[in-house]
């Protein structure tokens, strides 16, 4: 039982081990210095609010990263919108659960008031002519394949056009 | 029965007069704190209400009142 | 690659959460097992659960102990609902005061069973030290959503005692409005109890007999109906605040004695005892309405004073017994990084029941009505709980905590009414307890 137990744990701490070096390869987060969805002409834009207490957050995070990697050669853009009082609560959460994608800090709420944001996180999912096409409330590991089929869907709407 | 309207009252008084109380989705950082949880000792709760319930004649008011006890 | 999807957890912890995982399923396995709902189809219906694992000591001066160790545990599912479930064991030994008052004499008591007898001395107040009792209890509640505003908690509860059985459900619908700044409840519930006391159910305002006579026992056993109905109003203020109001209705019906209770009668001049059918002194068996209808009305306030945050409370009970209640209670809680430190006082105080007598005198007695009662619980009384919590997360996140309290309760122990002898004795049986509670988050 012990034994099983000692494998166990060495296992996944080379594997954590080896997460940790790939993760510190790629990421050095990419804070925006402002935003505007007009400069993304041409991009299918994945807006997502989100805020360091946030508890399914954290679990949405991984998530983005895939689909930032998945899709960005065929124009994803996935823009997290920080709406911590405190933007180093923002930081340390980023060091926790690392972010591939851009992010933004939006201290004063001021696109969350625009977006009306109403649950934490929300997401906003914009065509290449910056319309908004798809939105939802919370993260649900369950509902991740919709919500990666509304964005399969839009990147194929946008390559026909 | 005056005592029940009186409770009546107070709680259509408080839902009315709740609406333009509150904060934004993206205000609730405090509240989201463990120790701001209406229920963060659940265990603490239970165990004085267990407690409570046997020594003195008065339970619930929280929650439900009923012990499932054949101490009082 | 999908490396970069992967959570980072600082690798000298894995063999701890390892561990905890193991603990995790395990004890999801002994509580969860016969469970069915599958939520969540990509993580194992084992996996996830997070569990309190605690024990209490509780000890009165010269009474009752008790030792309490509970289980619980719970898991949220991908879908936001919820299941949990709890086991409470608990085991009781000592004395407690039997009802009958002091007297200047020695007195001698017949034990429920029938079978042997006590005495006390005299001045002293009489306990029953027969008290050997263990519960067990398992609940369980199941919570889901209803749309993203509203939701439904099932609830359902058993516990069995030596002499007594209980069964109960629950169901409460909560409604959010107001962008989730307000929130309404309406719950109901029903229990059934079963009470089988030893030696049988004493039948009321009869004497007790000497233990070599013949015993005033009716049936083996009674039953009673509770239904509750709970309505609550929880409101956001701002970023720090938060008020609850819940107004409770609770209505019982069947045997509401307590089969181990006596009250004395007492010679209306000496206040000494009265000579009884079979024993040196005469104790009526307690006799209380087969209804009791009871209202609460509880309000919290919750509010945050920087990385701090106070709790209060208020409770006002009336029942139609004829008995009022007030409860505060008021806790602080001092967060600091890894530990919290958290101390509360609670102050509780409530009036007689319409029925409540410490004795009765002989001529009283003649004319007593219907219902009697010496139960201290529900004679005028009030408490003050002091109490210190002490809460620190080990490295790997896990929450421990160690709580001490100590109670005070007191009454009237020198009533205006008091007879002869009478006057000389604490009249309410005063109860000084103490509480250790350890527990283990994982």
């Amino acid at each position: 039982m012990r034994r099983t137990l000692y494998l166990i744990s060495i296992v996944l701490l080379l594997f954590n081990v080896m997460k940790v070096n790939a993760q510190q390869a790629i990421t050095e987060p990419r804070w925006l210095s402002s935003f505007e969805l007009s400069e993304y002409k041409n991009k299918v834009v994945y807006l997502d609010f989100w805020a360091s207490w946030c508890v399914p957050c954290r679990e949405s995070f991984p998530w983005l990263n895939e689909m930032q990697t998945k899709y960005q050669d065929q124009g994803l853009v996935v823009i997290a919108v920080n709406l911590d009082r405190d933007v180093n609560k923002a930081h340390q959460f980023v060091k926790k659960f690392p972010a591939s994608f851009y992010l933004f800090s939006d201290p004063k709420a001021e696109l969350a008031i625009k977006y009306k944001v109403t649950g934490m996180p929300s997401s906003y999912l914009f065509s290449i002519d910056g319309k908004l096409k798809e939105t939802h409330i919370g993260f649900k590991k369950s509902e991740a394949d919709k919500y990666e089929a509304n964005i399969v869907k839009l990147l194929a709407q946008s390559k026909q056009q | 029965m005056t005592k029940l309207t009186f409770v009546v009252i107070t709680l259509c008084l408080l839902i009315s007069g709740c609406s333009s109380l509150g904060v934004e989705p993206w205000e609730r950082d405090i509240l989201a704190r463990e120790d701001m949880a209406l229920d963060n000792a659940k265990l603490d709760s239970a165990y004085d209400d267990h407690i409570y319930f046997s020594k003195e004649a008065s339970s619930g008011g929280s929650g439900f009142s009923g012990g499932g006890c054949g101490c009082n | 690659m999908q490396l970069t999807t992967a959570q980072v957890k600082p690798s000298k912890k894995s063999k701890h959460k390892n561990i905890r995982q193991l603990l995790k399923t395990a004890t999801g396995c002994l509580l969860g097992a016969t469970a069915a709902a599958q939520a969540d189809s990509k993580e194992s219906f084992f996996s996830g659960w997070e569990t309190d694992i605690a024990i209490l000591g509780y000890t009165e001066v010269d009474r009752v102990s008790a030792i309490e160790p509970v289980v619980q545990t719970q898991k949220s599912f991908d879908d936001d609902s919820v299941l949990g479930f709890k086991l409470v064991v608990d085991s009781l030994t000592g004395a407690s005061p039997n009802g009958a008052s002091p007297s200047d004499q020695v007195q001698t008591f017949t034990r429920p069973s029938g079978n042997g007898s006590y005495q006390t001395p005299a001045g002293e107040t009489p306990l029953d030290d027969s008290f050997l009792d263990t519960r067990v209890s398992f609940s369980s509640f199941y919570e889901h959503g209803l749309g993203r505003m509203d939701k439904m908690i099932w609830g359902g509860n058993v516990s069995k005692e030596y002499d007594f059985f209980s069964a109960g459900l629950s169901a409460t619908y909560v409604h959010d409005l107001n962008n989730r700044n307000t929130s309404l409840s309406l719950g109901v519930s029903g229990e059934y109890d079963f009470i089988e006391p030893v030696g049988g159910i004493p039948i009321p305002l009869t004497q007790m007999q000497a233990a070599s006579s013949p015993q005033t026992k009716g049936e083996g056993s009674d039953t009673r109906f509770l239904g509750e109905v709970l309505i609550g109003v929880t409101q956001i203020i701002d970023r720090k605040t938060l008020v609850v109001v819940n107004y409770g209705y609770s209505q019982s019906d069947g045997y509401h004695n307590d089969p181990y209770k006596v009250t004395s009668v007492v010679d209306d001049n000496s206040g000494s005892l009265v000579q009884g059918e079979s024993l040196s002194g005469t104790y009526l068996y307690d006799s209380r309405p087969d209804q009791r209808i009871k209202h609460s009305l509880y309000s919290k306030v919750k509010r945050a004073f920087g990385e701090d945050s106070a709790d209060l409370s208020y409770r006002y009970m009336w029942d139609d017994w004829g008995i009022t209640s007030h409860t505060f209670n008021l806790s602080y809680r001092k967060n600091y990084n890894a530990w919290y430190i958290e101390p509360r006082v609670r102050y509780y105080t409530q009036g007689e029941a319409d029925f409540y007598y410490h004795s009765v005198t002989e001529s009283q007695s003649e004319n007593i009505g219907s219902y009697l009662t010496s139960d201290y619980r529900l004679a005028e009384m009030w408490s003050s709980t002091i109490g210190l919590k002490v809460g620190f997360k080990t490295p790997d996140g896990n929450q421990n905590s160690i709580r001490l309290e100590y109670y005070h309760q007191d009454g009237e122990k020198n009533p205006s009414n008091a007879v002869g002898v009478q006057k000389n004795y604490d009249l309410f049986p005063t109860l000084d307890a103490f509480i250790v509670q350890y527990t283990y988050s994982f």
